[in-house]
């Protein structure tokens, strides 16, 4: 049957019958013709914007592995972007972080277990560390300014991008724990002591740019571990249940530290 | 003019990857299926980004296309369920009603509608208009009752019990029909 | 359609190290699109900054919509209404274009993948980047990489729109689309735009405001800072002495600002003469700091 210009015009104008409409609706499920005739009255400007949509969603950046496995397992499509987001030297810290708890591994092979497992645990939490200091946090952003007078800027962000640095440090810390061959719990004892040095980095941060706060907590962690290997003449003394408490007595006050001084997430253009 | 082998060695074209053909296939099918969602959802910011989330969609599956089907009723079930989703996201704020049949003139408006014929046609043309959208909804848009009581903004439940009354009355209808033309 | 944003400056004071870069500015912005003219180091882009929330300034106050700017919980509120062109936006070099501009878009609340694509391409087009959707933002030529920190300014149509020198690095034809987008936006926003050049102000703006060491010297319409140098601006066949500015003509004649001597033919002031007279009397050549 030939299409019928009046119902299809009709139609876009909502005026149509019941008939009508029943008879289009029907037409339009199984007609071409009529298809093509109701497509030539919509407004070209109208679809060209959408159209413009679509292309641009076929040249959206495709999720990453480890993006795609944490939208499955329910959390946000917005936040695992936020995540996934190319970081600068991302690749760089991972590959470097792998390769410097290797070589802890290798120059201790030979020696006495706990050696292997000390270097190991003083090296593990250093990972995040950088991650936060020179991949995710604060300033390590290209587009910092921007990012931070967002509404999602300042803390929030903040917290989220070292998130993501433990994260991928867990991955990372998990793969070179498999070589470690001593299977005993204290291999699990840098975790605490990891999200610690992170914190701190950050509360030292809201002082100073966080490159130098990362160094400075690496070494503050280092001497600490060596010092008190030599008093307990213990090699991971630091990684026992006192040092654990010290952990966990420097991650609440990093986090104190850090509510206190929020504002200084939130500029975007350091003071000094 | 348009025939439906054209649509589909486009639509081949597509799942190869081609963009050009892409950029026809949606030419020839955006407008209808915006202005046919318009029909079912009052907020046109909502009927655009369905008709996005369809192409999208396309691109991605123009694979899964049986070869030998209507391109257009493949893109039409692809386009009200991304409708249907759309309208889910924006909850809590209160879902569109649905406006197929809020324009429609009463029933007095006897015009006689040449060419629709069948169970369907006669229900859609004499039923309450809560009864009919779910029938369209079902029958024409080809939606199971649980994504009916989505794009319609009723429960489930109430979908199949209106349906249930919709075939009753229908059938009711016929009989009559028919022992008139007895 | 927005609102454009209502900001109140108040005495705002700004210091960095030992350089006051804000010396108690009042400001008071409704609409349409402003200019903050002045050399540079006049306090440009403090201002911006404060007023974007990127810094907290020392002393004053700045309202935007009745929003504190120093206080924490209106400082999201805030950052809703707002966009943002860094004097030197940068962004992650292997990022592609759609990337850095879906990555700010995320952080400016849009959630929704559909929605958000589509504020993405309609910014992008905005500025003439749509073709470029997956280029690396290293291998954008200056113009471009600006004119993408234009683009994620707009996102989410904001009633506060700050855009630091966005016409730096633009070839002109770039330069001439960008006036007409400034322009347009001034109807539903508040646009204020920092440059030291004298003909982008005059292109865009209904107001001028002319910084000058931190200090507001000049608030009004760019014919009113003409005006400024009404009756002092006049064309000598020879370089004179002892006035505001002189330069040479391409017919070996000098324009000169200042205060005329009896008898000459004075000219009409343009907003360059305004400006440069405006500069001569607030601060004498290299005196002041």
């Amino acid at each position: 049957m030939s299409v019928d210009l009046d119902l299809i015009h009709r139609y876009r104008r909502s005026t149509l019958t019941r008939d009508e409409l029943v008879k289009v609706e029907l037409e339009l499920q199984r007609s071409p013709a009529w298809r093509s005739a109701l497509n030539d009255t919509v407004d070209a400007h109208r679809l060209g914007a959408t159209w413009a949509a679509v292309e641009g969603s076929l040249d959206a950046p495709t999720p990453s592995r480890l993006e795609r496995a944490a939208t499955r397992l329910g959390a946000p499509q917005h936040l695992t972007r936020i995540m996934g987001a190319t970081p600068n030297l991302r690749r760089a810290w991972m590959v470097s972080a792998v390769v410097l708890l290797l070589f802890g591994l290798a120059v201790s092979n030979g020696e006495r277990e706990t050696a292997t497992i000390a270097l190991f645990l003083s090296i593990a939490p250093l990972v995040p560390v950088f991650g936060v200091g020179l991949v995710y946090g604060p300033g390590a952003d290209p587009a910092h300014e921007m990012a931070t007078v967002t509404p999602m800027g300042g803390l929030r962000l903040v917290v989220l991008r070292t998130l993501m640095a433990l994260l991928t440090s867990l991955v990372v810390v998990g793969i070179a724990a498999v070589l470690v061959e001593e299977r005993s719990i204290l291999i699990a004892a840098w975790l605490l002591p990891a999200v610690a040095l992170s914190a701190a980095t950050l509360a030292v941060s809201s002082f100073v740019p966080i490159r130098n706060a990362a160094a400075g907590v690496a070494a503050g962690w280092l001497t600490l571990v060596v010092i008190w290997a030599r008093i307990a003449d213990d090699g991971v003394a630091a990684f026992r249940l006192p040092g654990q408490l010290v952990a966990a007595v420097a991650l609440a006050v990093s986090v104190a530290v850090i509510a206190a001084r929020r504002d200084a997430f939130s500029r975007a253009v350091s003071t000094t | 003019m348009r025939t439906e082998a054209d649509d589909r060695a486009l639509l081949a074209r597509v799942s190869r990857g081609d963009r050009a053909a892409f950029d026809e296939l949606y030419r020839a099918h955006a407008g209808w299926l915006t202005a046919r969602l318009e029909r079912r959802c009052g907020d046109p910011d909502l009927v655009d980004l369905a008709v996005q989330d369809t192409f999208v969609a396309v691109w991605k599956s123009a694979k899964k296309f049986r070869s030998q089907g209507d391109v257009g009723a493949w893109l039409w079930g692809i386009a009200i369920r991304r409708l249907i989703d759309q309208m889910r996201k924006r909850r809590p704020t209160p879902v569109e009603a649905n406006v197929l049949f809020d324009q429609v003139a009463s029933a007095e408006d006897e015009l006689f509608v040449g060419g629709l014929h069948g169970e369907l046609g006669e229900s859609l043309r004499s039923l309450d208009p809560d009864l009919a959208r779910v029938l369209v909804a079902t029958a024409v848009d080809g939606l199971t009752t649980r994504e009916a009581g989505q794009l319609l903004g009723i429960p489930q439940g109430t979908v199949k019990t209106r349906l249930l009354r919709a075939r009753r009355e229908a059938r009711d209808e016929l009989a009559r029909l028919e022992g008139d033309s007895r | 359609m927005n609102r454009p944003a209502v900001v109140l400056a108040h005495g705002v004071a700004k210091r960095w190290g030992s350089t006051q870069a804000l010396a108690g500015v009042d400001l008071r912005l409704d609409g349409g699109v402003t200019t903050l003219l002045g050399p540079n180091g006049a306090g440009k882009t403090t201002m911006l900054r404060c007023l974007a929330t990127a810094t907290v300034p020392d002393a004053g106050q700045i309202l935007v919509d009745g929003l504190d700017v120093g206080e924490r919980s209106d400082r999201t509120e805030i950052r809703r209404r707002l966009g943002y062109l860094p004097q030197e936006p940068r962004f992650s070099p292997k990022a592609t274009v759609y990337e850095v501009v879906d990555y700010l878009a995320i952080l400016k609340e849009h959630h929704d993948r559909s929605r958000r694509h589509r504020e993405v391409v309609r910014v992008l087009r905005l500025v003439g980047l749509d073709d470029r959707l997956d280029a690396r933002t290293a291998a954008l030529s200056t113009g471009m990489r600006r004119r993408l920190g234009v683009a994620q300014a707009l996102i989410g149509s904001p009633s506060l729109l700050l855009l630091d020198e966005p016409a730096t690095a633009l070839d002109p034809e770039e330069r001439l689309s960008l006036r007409e987008q400034i322009s347009g936006l001034g109807a539903s926003s508040t646009v204020v735009v920092s440059t030291h050049l004298t003909d982008e102000a005059a292109a865009i703006s209904a107001t001028v405001v002319v910084l000058v060491d931190g200090a507001v010297c000049f608030v009004g319409p760019p014919v009113a800072l003409a005006a400024a140098a009404a009756g002092r601006v006049w064309v000598a066949p020879t370089a004179p002495v002892g006035v505001v500015r002189s330069w040479r003509l391409p017919d070996g004649s000098y324009r000169v600002v200042g205060e005329p001597p009896t008898g000459v033919p004075l000219v009409e002031p343009t907003l360059e003469d305004g400006y440069l007279w405006l500069l001569g009397t607030t601060r004498p050549a290299g005196t002041r700091r």
